[in-house]
């Protein structure tokens, strides 16, 4: 447990490169999507996020391209982020998992709530 | 989209530093306007405080390392092993100006020479960091200071709702004493400030403190006292002085406090003028956060100071006020930091080209160059 766990902008972040390498505007869209519309991140999290993964080499650069003449500058994940993306995700499960034992446990007095609808 | 929101996206990004927008601006500026509605022309609340909150973590994430160098800690030491002094001082010295008014001028009636018990807890409590901090024990003087600077909000707390004014004036004796106390809590090793110093420079601020201390009696010892009769007294006082104990900020000094005052800068000047620049820099920069709040207060809030106290309960501070009071500290260390860190590169850059234009010109190929700051460059 020496690593620090990720942030929810990072998981999301990761989740979005997991399925394909994205750029910038889209990671913002899959984001939005992943989080059933809850999650809309602005550029400067989105940028300060990304440098740091980049950084700590859980993705890298997978191509650019000018388009419209604007660049366009794709990310994809990398083994480690794979790593990383997996343990976080474990360990999400695990808690999810007690809270939800002790939210049935719980019973009559707090049912979960139903779950939204349109969530992936 | 328009070629306005595009610019006005620009001149956010420039709140980052030069290295992420170098990086990241072509692409950031890609994002933002994808996201941008059709016909937008200025940038979105949220967008922007989401881009400006992370240009300034970005900017304090850098300051950081740069605060971890030995020339910082020397600064600090000496910062927090002379404050204490100065305000141990400091505190002694209406109390003591009280005291020896009341034995030498005992006929006139006079306010009560023990000093409030807010005082004494200063007295104390920087009595306690000055001899803990020169002994080496940071963390009890550390402690010793924060206890200090509870006592200084305790104090300005009970004369705010009475003297608001007379609490403008003494903030910054406040954000003094928060700044040593947070230079003893980081790191600050109090000992290596004498080293730093010198022994004949400490011995000369330490009499600047002592001087400083005494000067508020110096009205009271200098008066001229005649008897008139069995039970009457003539007072005269020396030039400009006066007969109650005064403070330095409030009023202009009798011929000899000015005097005493004058030693006091020229002792301490001569402590401060020798220390070395890179650390004297670092010095100014941990001073900035009270000089930067005074001089706000003498600009901004003089009027307030003026009119305040003409109304049997004072006008108080609105929220407005107290933001900006709140904020200028902090504000100004960071600026300060900024400023001595540029500076230094400049110099760095400075000495890398004179070495290298030395090398170019004198020093024949093959021979090592014997200069000193050309093997010690400031930055690795």
């Amino acid at each position: 447990m020496a690593e620090q766990p990720l942030g929810e902008p990072a998981f999301l972040i990761l989740t979005a490169l997991a399925e394909q390498p994205r750029h910038g505007y889209g990671v913002i869209e899959d984001v939005l999507r992943i989080s059933g519309g809850q999650v809309r991140l602005h550029a400067g999290t989105l940028y300060a996020v990304l440098d740091r993964l980049r950084t700590g080499g859980l993705i890298e650069v997978d191509r650019e391209e000018i388009v419209q003449s604007r660049l366009r500058r794709y990310y994809r994940l990398t083994g480690l982020g794979a790593q990383r993306l997996a343990e976080q995700t474990e360990r999400l499960r695990r808690h999810a998992e007690v809270a939800g034992r002790r939210l049935r446990r719980l019973g009559a007095t707090a049912r979960p709530a139903a779950p939204r609808p349109g969530v992936a | 989209v328009s070629a306005g929101l595009e610019r006005r996206y620009r001149r956010l990004l420039s709140w980052y530093p030069a290295e992420h927008r170098r990086a990241y601006e072509d692409e950031m500026i890609g994002v933002m306007l994808a996201g941008a509605r059709p016909g937008q022309r200025y940038p979105g609340w949220s967008e922007a405080v989401d881009v400006l909150r992370s240009a300034v973590r970005l900017r304090l994430r850098r300051l950081a390392p740069g605060l971890r160098d030995a020339r910082w800690s020397d600064a600090a030491a000496v910062l927090s092993t002379l404050a204490p002094v100065l305000l141990l001082a400091n505190a002694i010295r209406l109390p003591l100006a009280a005291y020896v008014l009341s034995r030498r001028l005992w006929a006139i009636p006079n306010q009560d020479p023990w000093p409030s018990r807010g005082t004494w807890l200063a007295i104390l409590a920087w009595l306690a960091v000055t001899v803990t901090a020169l002994v080496g024990w940071r963390r009890v003087a550390a402690a010793a200071a924060w206890v200090a600077v509870l006592g200084e909000v305790a104090m300005l707390g009970e004369r705010y709702r009475t003297e608001p004014a007379r609490v403008l004036s003494l903030l910054w004796l406040l954000v003094l004493s928060v700044t040593v106390a947070t230079a003893l809590s980081v790191r600050a090793a109090p000992r290596r400030a004498l080293a730093v110093l010198g022994r004949r420079r400490s011995i000369g601020f330490a009499v600047a403190c002592a001087l400083l201390a005494a000067s508020s009696t110096a009205d009271s010892l200098t008066v001229h006292i005649t008897r008139v009769g069995s039970t009457g007294m003539s007072v005269d006082p020396w030039v400009g002085g006066s007969y109650f104990p005064r403070l330095f900020w409030d009023n202009p000094p009798g011929m000899a406090a000015a005097l005493a005052y004058l030693a006091v800068a020229v002792l301490i000047l001569a402590a401060f003028v020798g220390i070395a620049a890179p650390v004297r820099r670092r010095l100014l920069a941990l001073l900035a956060p009270a000089t930067a709040l005074t001089a706000v207060i003498a600009l901004l809030f003089h009027g307030y100071a003026v009119s305040t106290v003409r109304f049997s309960s004072p006008v108080l501070l609105v929220p407005g006020q107290w933001t900006v009071l709140a904020v200028v500290p902090p504000v100004a260390f960071l600026v300060a930091v900024a400023v001595v860190h540029r500076r230094d590169r400049r110099l760095h850059l400075i000495a890398l080209g004179r070495a290298v234009e030395r090398q170019l010109n004198g020093a024949p190929p093959g021979e090592p160059d014997g200069n000193a700051t050309d093997q010690n460059p400031e930055h690795g």
